[in-house]
């Protein structure tokens, strides 16, 4: 069949406006004048991402599927396209400051992260493990570059090297784990892989049935790293301290999301069936993150590698209410009493708490990166020091992403964590609720630390910051108004979670 | 009046408006103007609130509630009853008192600190008046950060150790009420307080007592911590002595009393049973606390140490009261909350006043100062006897309430407690003697200038103050009876619940209670008194008041 309905491309409308815009810079780089060429390529990938918002909401109009249903705009997709949309858009904005301060004004770190952010729309938007796994090429190849932008950084380099060897691994692992899935159900379709394992078809004389939970274990490695979950971390923290610190931002959140969707509809929708297999590889993984993400979080004096930890032990939260999702819902409906939830409700806490994750995350990036100075100088707690009332607005700010990160009440963290700790309690996961209460009170110690040194320590050296621009001023009121509205009206995102929650499976 | 169902969210508004217009000011001058005017209308809405207030009801008054987070039951749900509405105007009073005390000595950043100040106040008044148990816990969290702050940002030499150590203590208290309230809405499906009262109150709450016992120790550490009662009072000491002059009251004046005050609104009436199965072990805390911050204020040569030790030991007087179970007694530790407010956050602006003048808070390098500053003096004198409970001023009203309930359940209790008083008695008049009188014998202490206006304005209204709770108790025990007799009536019928043994209360106490205590309940709040007329300067004497209550009128 040659016919191909125009509301497929409008249903990857967002993919097509970033993509276009991604070439578009490509092109006009090289005829620019060198003096605003840096500019031009900003001022367009601006344009690109704003474009790229508005088709969200062009796309959430047309929900439905795409190509033969490799491509499905359900609510789930909606949701990531906005989020991942958004942070491209403040990815941007941070890096046209960023670049300028740092003289590394190019067109092709713009391009780079509106290709890395198609990516990940395709990550969420894709129902085809195949279609998947392009869309997680796409976004990792990305940033490959993207992490060693500082081309004079030897730790610029070193990250990206790291990146790239170990990234490779790991998506080799998933594209392993799929070729099992598709020889144990005969499909590479999401659907299609959970009715034949539900059935637990059987090809030829091997039974698919028994390359299930071998295929399961090898995506769960692929997406594990993505997400940084213990024991596949151990990239996250020179990466993250050498790569730039806007792309550090993206790194942390976006990706990471997308990761996440992946894992929903590979583990929650397509294995289904399977979750006492894969149980306690999410119990073991979120335990271990939490656990080894703070303790090594503690210790950090550079403030990327803090957050990097920091990353890791919030993957831990989110794989809690995995875990959660993983319990059996004959379980769940034995649950009495009025606060019993349907399981749905842990994918709503992730999809909440992952909003939550990506707006202060987001934020805490900007602020260093900020602060960074040429040469990414100044990011060691030392350098933070009495920043508080020199830089009164950048670091409010970034006391309220910390606070959110801690899981203060009134901002994003506490309703991100207040949600997932409840999916798992009605799971009945006790002990890993009380690891992961435990962990966030460990946690809270270092997130502190570096406020009592913005507000509470002398400034030991003068550290020179830029002031603040139109660009981080906006980049600031997105993420300061995401983390408040998130923590004061959580209903509002949270009814949207609750529907593509409920319309997932 | 109109404006009475919000009342209460405009008295939390006030003061964060003012920290809206904070932001606009800038000098420090307009910085603590604004403050004043802000904290000031915040006082003047507050005291609404006792003129508005029903006397014969035992039920919440001024109720605001709306839907705010329905997927979790989550309501704005305010209002106030006898138990916490006095504390409302101490909290904004004393912000008011906590910006004047700062007016000279905060020069430097007094657009934060008035920020912190103002969010302070908000949260503070917060925790009082929240019915959904989820609000209180946001408002119980909003207090802490910004007096953490304060103390890290404004305080002395070490005053980062004091705000880590006072926040890490705070916070782990509070993760335990966080989970004890998500336990509770797991059982009951909604953080609504006044249903699972009534729930409670019913008997339809249904708790194992094992369950029980762990709840309400959850919610009862959180609040002993900040009382802070003894073994968990170490924070206290380093936070005082650390904290700014305005920080030292507001805690000592406010932040404290969120403890009893949370007992008395979540462990008694929600877990009856196992509030009377631990009763005696809290008691002996409570004692503990007494005579043990009594003995240590005593050798402290630091006076802003003395001072805090001296609210471990009042602090210990409220616990017990709360948990004799009497009615006489739970009126009297609500009683002292406001006296303990009063008294000690004048003690803390003396110290600061000397502190501004010496830069220092050792013993040893005052005495004789009447004679350079005899206005002072006076007030000094006038806040140490308040503190110390002499008749006629508000601290006795308390702790004789107090005495009395401890007398009514158990003679040992009666017994301590006093003791307590003598010893308070002894370290106050210490500290009087060794600062106060004598010869001026320092000659840095020579030249020391008299209070200024403000100064004495803010000494002459606590001390007012004093004055007015000592010889006019009724005026405000009668707002506070009936919600404290509601509060005792699941003690008073135990047969209605199911104790775990060897935990019922021995019988002879509830009937020397109803025999001795009911007739003098009677006149203290009579069942339908009228409201009260304004008061009479010549008032008589607070015992002849406490016997002839009613018959002001």
């Amino acid at each position: 069949m040659n016919f191909v309905p125009g509301v497929w491309y409008v249903r990857i409308l967002p993919e097509i406006v970033l993509t276009v815009f991604g070439a578009l810079i490509l092109l006009v780089e090289g005829p620019a004048r060198a003096g605003n060429r840096g500019r031009l390529c900003g001022a367009l990938a601006l344009l690109g991402s704003l474009a790229a918002f508005a088709a969200c909401f062009v796309q959430a109009r047309y929900p439905g599927e795409a190509f033969s249903g490799l491509f499905r705009v359900d609510r789930l997709a909606i949701y990531f396209h906005f989020l991942i949309v958004l942070a491209t858009l403040v990815v941007v904005l941070l890096a046209m400051d960023y670049l300028r301060a740092q003289h590394y004004e190019r067109g092709e770190f713009y391009a780079l992260v509106l290709f890395a952010a198609v990516g990940m729309g395709f990550m969420v938007g894709s129902v085809e493990l195949v279609m998947i796994f392009i869309g997680l090429e796409i976004s990792s190849i990305s940033s490959y570059i993207l992490a060693g932008y500082r081309r004079n950084a030897p730790r610029s380099t070193e990250a990206a090297l790291k990146y790239l060897l170990l990234g490779s691994f790991a998506t080799a692992f998933f594209l392993y784990g799929i070729a099992l899935i598709y020889g144990g159900t005969g499909s590479t379709m999401i659907d299609a892989i959970a009715r034949g394992v539900a059935g637990k078809i059987s090809m030829g004389g091997l039974t698919g049935a028994s390359l299930i939970p071998a295929a399961a274990g090898l995506m769960f490695v692929g997406l594990a790293f993505k997400v940084s979950a213990v024991p596949f971390q151990v990239w996250t923290p020179d990466v993250y301290e050498g790569a730039p610190a806007p792309v550090t931002g993206l790194l942390a959140t976006a990706p990471k999301a997308a990761a996440f969707v992946v894992f929903l509809r590979v583990f929650y929708v397509a294995l289904n069936s399977y979750s006492h297999d894969w149980f306690w590889l999410v119990w073991t993984a979120s335990l271990l993150s939490m656990t080894a993400g703070n303790l090594a979080a503690l210790l950090q004096n550079n403030i990327k590698r803090m957050l990097a930890y920091s990353s890791i032990a919030h993957a831990g939260y989110v794989l809690v209410a995995f875990a959660a999702l993983a319990v059996n819902p004959t379980v769940l409906q034995s649950v009495s009493g009025p606060a019993a939830l349907l399981p749905g409700h842990g994918v709503a806490a992730i999809l909440f708490y992952l909003a939550a994750y990506v707006a202060m995350n987001l934020g805490a990036f900007a602020v260093i990166a900020h602060f960074a100075h040429r040469n990414e100088r100044y990011v060691e707690l030392n350098d933070y020091a009495g920043l508080g009332f020199r830089f009164p607005f950048a670091s409010a700010a970034l006391a309220l992403f910390l606070l959110s990160l801690i899981g203060v009440p009134l901002t994003a963290g506490f309703f991100g964590k207040l949600y997932v700790f409840r999916a798992a309690l009605d799971a009945h996961l006790v002990g890993l609720v009380i690891v992961a209460l435990l962990n966030s009170a460990l946690a809270a110690f270092y997130y502190l630390r570096v406020i009592v040194y913005m507000y509470m320590r002398p400034s030991g050296q003068e550290v020179p910051a830029p002031a603040p621009s139109g660009a981080f001023r906006l980049v600031m009121a997105i993420c300061i108004i995401a983390v408040l509205w998130l923590g004061i009206f959580p209903e509002t995102i949270l009814g949207f979670a609750h529907a593509a929650a409920y319309h997932l499976r | 009046m109109v404006f009475d169902h919000r009342l209460i969210s405009l008295i939390i508004a006030t003061p964060l408006l003012g920290g809206l217009a904070l932001l606009a000011t800038r000098t420090a001058s307009g910085a603590r103007r604004v403050a004043l005017v802000f904290t000031l209308i915040a006082f003047a809405l507050s005291l609404r609130l006792p003129f508005g207030f029903n006397s014969g009801a035992d039920g919440m008054q001024f109720v605001q509630r709306l839907s705010w987070i329905p997927s979790f039951h989550i309501h704005y749900y305010v209002g106030v009853d006898g138990l916490s509405l006095w504390l409302v105007p101490l909290t904004t009073l004393l912000t008011v008192i906590g910006v004047l005390v700062s007016w000279k000595s905060v020069g430097e950043r007094a657009r934060t600190f008035y920020l912190l100040l103002l969010l302070l106040d908000a949260g503070m008044v917060g925790v009082f008046v929240s019915l959904d148990m989820f609000l209180f816990y946001l408002f119980w969290e909003a207090s802490l950060v910004p007096m953490a702050l304060l103390i890290g940002i404004f305080g002395h030499e070490r005053r980062i150790y004091a705000a880590v150590k006072f926040f890490l203590y705070t916070m782990a208290g509070s993760v335990l009420m966080l989970a004890g309230i998500l336990w509770l809405y797991n059982l009951t499906g909604t953080f609504d307080w006044v249903r699972i009262q009534h729930l409670a109150a019913s008997g339809a709450l249904h708790i194992g007592s094992a369950t029980a016992i762990w709840l309400f120790l959850a919610f009862f550490i959180a609040f002993a911590i900040k009382v802070p009662l003894f073994p968990f009072h170490t924070w206290l000491p380093d936070a005082h002595v650390e904290a700014p002059t305005a920080g030292s009251v507001l805690l000592a004046g406010v932040l404290l009393k969120m403890g009893p005050y949370g007992m008395l609104r979540f462990c008694l009436p929600l877990f009856p049973g196992a509030a009377r199965a631990l009763a005696t072990p809290i008691l002996i805390l409570g004692l503990i606390g007494i005579i043990y911050g009594g003995l240590v204020a005593f050798v402290q040569p630091n006076m802003k140490k003395l001072v805090a030790y001296s609210s471990v030991s009042h602090m210990g007087f409220i616990i017990v009261g709360v948990f004799t179970f009497t009615s006489i007694g739970l009126q009297g530790s609500v009683y002292q909350m406001l006296n303990h407010g009063v008294s000690t956050a004048g003690l803390f602006i003396l110290v600061g006043m000397l502190y501004e003048r010496r830069h220092t808070f050792e013993l040893k390098e005052y005495g004789g100062i009447a004679t350079a500053m005899p206005v002072f003096a006076g007030f000094f004198v006038l806040l140490v006897m308040s503190s110390a409970g002499l008749p006629l001023l508000n601290g006795f009203v308390g702790e004789f309430l107090i005495s009395l309930g401890a007398f009514l359940s158990r003679h040992v209790i009666g017994i301590v407690a006093i003791s307590g008083v003598i010893v308070s008695a002894i370290y106050l008049l210490y500290w009087t003697k060794a600062t106060i009188w004598g010869e001026l014998q320092n000659p840095k202490n020579q030249g020391l200038k008299d209070i200024n206006a403000r100064e004495r304005l803010v000494l002459a209204t606590l001390g007012g103050l004093a004055l007015a709770m000592g010889l006019a108790s009724p005026l405000f025990l009668n707002k506070i009876a009936p919600s404290a007799n509601a509060e005792m009536r699941p003690f008073q019928a135990p047969a209605a619940f199911a104790l775990p043994s060897g935990a019922m209360p021995r019988p002879e106490i509830a009937l020397r209670q109803a025999r001795f205590a009911a007739p003098l309940m009677a006149h203290i709040s009579p069942p339908s008194l009228p409201k009260p007329g304004p008061l009479h300067p010549g008032s008589p004497s607070p015992a002849a008041r406490l016997a002839g209550a009613g018959g002001e009128q």
